[in-house]
């Protein structure tokens, strides 16, 4: 059914195999780090998202808001023709709680969109809203807001972490032991409230097992704290193979 | 390559123990593979690092998804297929150049009169790959280039096995037509 390939063909084909392209020096190393940089920045993000800060989990369902929106509109309407002085119902009440949710749970950037009710509905039955109830949900009264410039800059500073592990990473793969610990270090500085936290101690495992140290103490706490750390394999490897006890 | 020989070949194809990847593993062993990959489909030198990254990433969050039993390269083709084709449509206006502008640097072992030789034809087959549709290039440098298997191929492309023959047949024919066509033919 697949014919077959003439000699010269088969020849053409064996020495383009020889010359099999890899991949450039270091390309590996730095790829691994970034990956790895990113499931660990990606699993740090999971965890902070709790069921209460993800809007999807209580964001009313479109046919809901359909349906809540043809009543709201069917209620204000009989509302302005029956009771045209009735007093409006201020909003807060239902905006309360999710203040207080709000700076209660991580902030997140599903919150700063996520009203408890849906707006069209609140904005239906209440044709002109009162001036003082937006005020309760103003940005700057919830941590949760953040304004562009700062979600921005805590994207520097993750780049930055990760463009700083990769180093770290790059001097082990190097088998440069000393200076991986070296840049680790200099770093707890700038990144003292470091988002990869877990990632940093690993790799300051790796590279005192390399030098020799005993860090049984810190490697049982390490695991004890991260069970489910991306890097929690590699350095029981690494530091069983370097003579390390491991727990 | 006759059809008996492929399935010899796919006799003598090791079944691969039943346990679980990980990344580390597959990682070290692939990532030559996959970059190679990425190159032949069509995916520039400059831009190979981040394609790697993502086919990478992609693996790290699915890695549960490849069954004990089945073929990690092909799961990694795949991914690596996607990632080129998405690759490909964004920078649809520079990414075809570059396959054929670089050629594997001869390597600095060995006689380097033959290092030129296997350079100028890995050029040769850059060029005759660019040639084809993307269906036929993926069969044709998953058998001839990677060794895969044809039910591995199958597996890689979702294909059914009559059509990865079909289009290795059809490859191959392109092949040595294009071998007569640029005077590399000694029959």
């Amino acid at each position: 059914m697949s014919s077959e390939l003439s000699p010269n063909a088969r020849q053409l084909l064996e020495r383009a195999k020889a010359a099999q392209m890899h991949a450039p020096k270091g390309m590996k190393v730095r790829v691994k780090s970034v990956v790895l940089a990113n499931a660990a920045a990606q699993s740090a993000a999971a965890q902070r998202q709790t069921p209460w800060t993800n809007a999807a989990h209580w964001l009313p369902k479109p046919w809901v808001s359909g349906v809540l929106i043809v009543l709201a509109g069917g209620l204000s309407m009989l509302g302005v023709r029956s009771e045209p002085r009735m007093p409006r119902a201020a909003p807060p009440a239902a905006i309360a709680p999710s203040t207080s949710a709000e700076s209660a749970a991580p902030p997140s950037a599903a919150e700063t969109s996520a009203p408890p009710l849906p707006p069209t509905a609140a904005k239906t039955a209440t044709p002109t809203p009162p001036p003082a109830a937006p005020a309760t949900v103003t940005p700057s009264a919830s941590p949760a807001a953040e304004s562009p410039r700062g979600r921005s800059k805590r994207g520097n500073d993750l780049r930055a972490e990760m463009a700083w592990l990769a180093r770290a990473e790059a001097d082990l793969r190097e088998g440069d032991a000393d200076s991986a610990l070296r840049e680790l270090r200099a770093g707890r500085v700038r990144f003292a409230h470091s988002q990869l936290q877990a990632e940093r101690q690993g790799l300051e495992l790796i590279a005192q097992c390399m030098l020799g140290r005993d860090v049984s103490a810190a490697l049982a706490k390490y695991i004890a704290n991260t069970p489910d750390g991306v890097l929690v394999p590699r350095v029981q490897h690494e530091c069983s193979v370097r003579g390390s006890r491991t727990p | 390559m006759s059809r008996s020989s492929l399935t010899s070949r796919i006799a003598d194809h090791p079944a691969a123990p039943p346990r679980a990847h990980t990344f580390e593993e597959l990682y070290d062993a692939h990532f030559d593979f996959v970059f190679r990959c990425l190159r032949r489909l069509g995916i520039a030198a400059a831009n190979a690092e981040d394609a790697c990254q993502e086919v990478f990433i992609v693996l790290h969050r699915r890695i549960a998804d490849i069954q004990p039993h089945a073929s990690a390269r092909a799961f990694l083709f795949g991914i690596a297929t996607r990632v080129a084709s998405d690759h490909r449509r964004k920078l649809a206006r520079t990414a075809t150049v570059a396959l054929q502008d670089e050629v594997p640097a001869p390597e600095s072992r060995g006689d380097p009169f033959v290092a030129t030789l296997n350079a100028q034809a890995a050029r040769q087959l850059d060029q005759f790959l660019a040639t084809l549709d993307a269906d036929q290039r993926a069969v044709f440098m998953l058998v001839e280039l990677e060794d895969f298997a044809v039910p591995e191929v199958c597996e890689a492309l979702g294909a059914k096995l009559n059509t990865v023959y079909s289009r290795l047949r059809l490859a191959r024919g392109r092949f040595e037509k294009f071998l007569r066509e640029e005077g590399l033919s000694h029959e």
